[in-house]
């Protein structure tokens, strides 16, 4: 309670800017370090109490949590209670420095938070483990292209307890197939691959995670376009250009790119916008030199056909889909979904375990009787106990 | 046919919520006359808020094709609907529950009316909404709403009895704080499940299981902060108004989590519960 009362207090006075609980808590910055830290004790708050409740399962007792008389509770004559309790099957224990007695039924009730804090350990453990053993790499691949060992990496980030992220293996992407809602939003976009050494086919679709040799690949953003255009014209030999036209392919949104080419004046922009064809999405490209703001030219491209602008010839040789592919490694995922198995079963045994206790407790010069139950309805043990406090009063 | 089903549920929404205004309205009047639970009269009307309730969320996924739990409008809807079954199964069993409905009921009538006022229009489901992660991390939510309302509902009233402003037909005091105590629990265990099926759906949709994200982190906090206050009660021996009032802060910082963050500002989560 200490800690995430300082925790708290704390984040009131730090710089204002330096994180926000709106915006997201920035890396590396201040309330990151503190709610770490602030996981770090609960962590060990929860390590503790789970050894601590299973010291008390294994020597099969309860709680020592006890308690408190307000003064309103029954009295009880504890000698007649204790012996009528005995009688029924209530197991005794003796509370420490005479504060009463402990009666117990169900003792297998104990269980539930020693389960509820294990599958808290095993989530937090792993957690931990996914978070310091990732490593993570980002391929570009362009459609027909392969990844392996030599594609374009975009970045690589690893954690300090990570190995290597090589590929094991080869895949080359066969055709990238988006797909659409009827209002022109992307819906999906699937990557079909090969592996170049079993032959065997391997999809991967947006924002879902496919597992590949010993890692995991997946994909959270469309790249774009890519385009291989010839230009040639007066004082320029044909030359190919690689222009990668950047954003998400949604119907009816285009994506630019310019370029600035060495014998040509003013800037050559590309412009790619996707259409709904019959067979699916149709990229309309166009192609338009300006100079000093003034548009000089402006032709659609189609695949394989010259087309005049101010002199110049450019031609459409091939139009790709681009593509980046994340491949991660990390261990500890198991440890998170059984720990939170375990923490479901441990909340279910919770209310699915019946427990009942009855306390006398001793309140001055008299014993009063306190009954604690795992139903919310104590009428539902009432009927005993009200035997029990008439045959004892 | 879709279609026909997406033009009704609006409608059947507005009639489901005319149903629980009579409801609230005969149950605040019946509270304020000094009668003991909810009138006879008020509960007729929410039983039959729900049902026309139910027929409009059920007419929404026929016709979007998927569950409530995509736009606000659905997000609202679904969280009044799960919050009236909750407490209507929960009063039929027990009628101390019951007089929560001065709660209950309030907070189900703006949840719906809220929800109609931020429009019905239908959103596409993105790539990620797939997989039981999800419908487990939704559905857990959706209870420990319900179930936090619940005790948020007690602990509100046990507040008011600790100072001083008893109310005449609310239920014993002692019975409140222990049905408090009791439904907080199902909520912290609802919301943990929750919190925990989220993060591994968003492992399997973004490739990390934590984000730091804003209902990220105040789902956390709301988490912890339920935490604090059933162990405070169950080892520190806390009860009456004192657990009271730190249930009523717990509860706000839930509603903060579920519905003030995605508010404030872009969150993963508003990307898409907008």
């Amino acid at each position: 309670m200490a800690a995430v009362a300082l925790v708290l207090v704390a984040a009131l006075f730090l710089p204002q800017g330096s994180y926000s609980l709106v915006s997201g808590v920035q890396r590396g910055g201040p309330l990151r370090m503190m709610l770490t830290l602030l996981l770090m004790m609960i962590v060990v708050a929860i390590l503790a109490a789970t050894i601590v409740q299973a010291r008390r399962v294994y020597r099969r007792t309860r709680s020592d949590a006890v308690p408190r008389c307000s003064g309103r509770e029954p009295a009880v004559r504890a000698g007649a209670a204790r012996v009528v309790l005995r009688t029924r099957g209530w197991r005794e224990r003796t509370l420490p420095g005479g504060a009463g007695f402990v009666f117990s039924k169900h003792s297998w009730s104990a269980w539930s938070g020693v389960i509820l804090h294990v599958g808290l350990l095993l989530v937090m453990a792993g957690l931990a483990a996914t978070v310091g053993t990732e490593s993570r790499t980002e391929y570009l691949v362009r459609t027909g292209e392969r990844l392996d060992g030599s594609a374009q990496v975009m970045s690589v980030s690893r954690a300090w307890l990570s190995g290597d992220t090589e590929l094991a293996g080869a895949l080359t992407l066969d055709k990238v197939v988006p797909e659409y809602w009827p209002s022109g939003e992307l819906r999906a976009m699937n990557s079909y691959f090969t592996d170049v050494s079993s032959g065997e086919a391997v999809t991967v679709s947006v924002n879902t995670i496919t597992r590949w040799s010993g890692g995991r690949l997946f994909q959270t953003r469309v790249y774009g376009r890519v385009l291989d255009v010839l230009i040639s014209g007066p004082g320029l030999p044909e030359t190919r250009y690689r222009v990668d036209v950047e954003g998400v392919p949604v119907i009816g949104a285009p994506g630019y790119r310019d370029i600035e080419i060495a014998g040509i004046p003013g800037e050559v922009r590309f412009r790619s916008i996707e259409t709904q064809g019959h067979d699916g999405a149709v990229p309309r490209i166009t192609i338009r030199l300006e100079e000093g703001g003034t548009v000089c030219a402006e032709e659609e491209l189609v695949l394989g056909q010259p087309v005049d602008l101010a002199g110049y010839t450019a031609t459409l040789d091939r139009y790709d889909y681009w593509q980046t592919f994340y491949y991660t490694q990390q261990q500890g995922a198991g440890m998170v979904i059984v720990g939170t198995v375990l923490v479901g079963l441990g909340s279910l045994a919770f209310y699915l375990i019946p427990y009942a206790r009855i306390y006398i407790l001793a309140d001055g010069d008299t014993h009063r009787l306190i009954v604690s139950a795992s139903k919310l309805a104590r009428s539902a043990i009432s009927p005993r106990v009200r035997a029990i406090i008439e045959e004892c009063a | 046919m879709q279609d026909l089903l997406l033009n009704m549920d609006p409608r059947i929404h507005v009639v489901a919520l005319v149903a629980y205004a009579i409801a609230t309205g005969t149950g605040i009047a019946a509270a304020l006359g000094g009668k003991r639970g909810w009138s006879s009269v008020g509960l007729a009307a929410a039983y039959a808020g729900l049902l026309l309730h139910s027929a409009g969320l059920l007419a929404r996924w026929i016709g979007s094709g998927h569950g409530p739990y995509l736009t606000r409008y659905e997000l609202l809807s679904a969280y009044a609907w799960v919050s009236m079954v909750v407490w209507l199964v929960w009063a039929a069993r027990d009628e101390r529950v019951r007089p929560l409905g001065a709660i209950v009921m309030p907070t189900v009538l703006i949840l719906v009316g809220v929800g109609l006022f931020t429009g019905p229009e239908v959103k596409m489901l993105p790539p990620t909404f797939t997989g039981v992660w999800l419908v487990l991390h939704v559905s857990f939510y959706f209870v420990a709403f319900a179930t936090g309302l619940v005790s948020f509902g007690a602990s509100s009233l046990v507040a008011g009895h600790s100072l001083g402003r008893a109310l005449p037909w609310a239920p014993g005091s002692e019975d409140l704080d222990a049905l408090a105590y009791r439904s907080a629990g199902l909520a912290f265990s609802f919301w943990g499940m929750g919190l925990l099926t989220g993060a591994i759906w968003a492992y399997y949709s973004w490739g990390r299981f934590w984000g730091w994200d804003p209902v990220e982190t105040w789902s956390l906090i709301t988490w912890l902060s339920l935490g604090v206050y059933l162990h405070l009660r169950r080892f520190y021996g806390w009860r009456g108004g004192r657990a009271a009032m730190l249930m009523i802060v717990c509860y706000a910082l839930a509603l903060l989590s579920l519905f003030g963050t995605s508010w404030f500002g872009p969150t993963v989560h508003s990307e898409y519960f907008s």
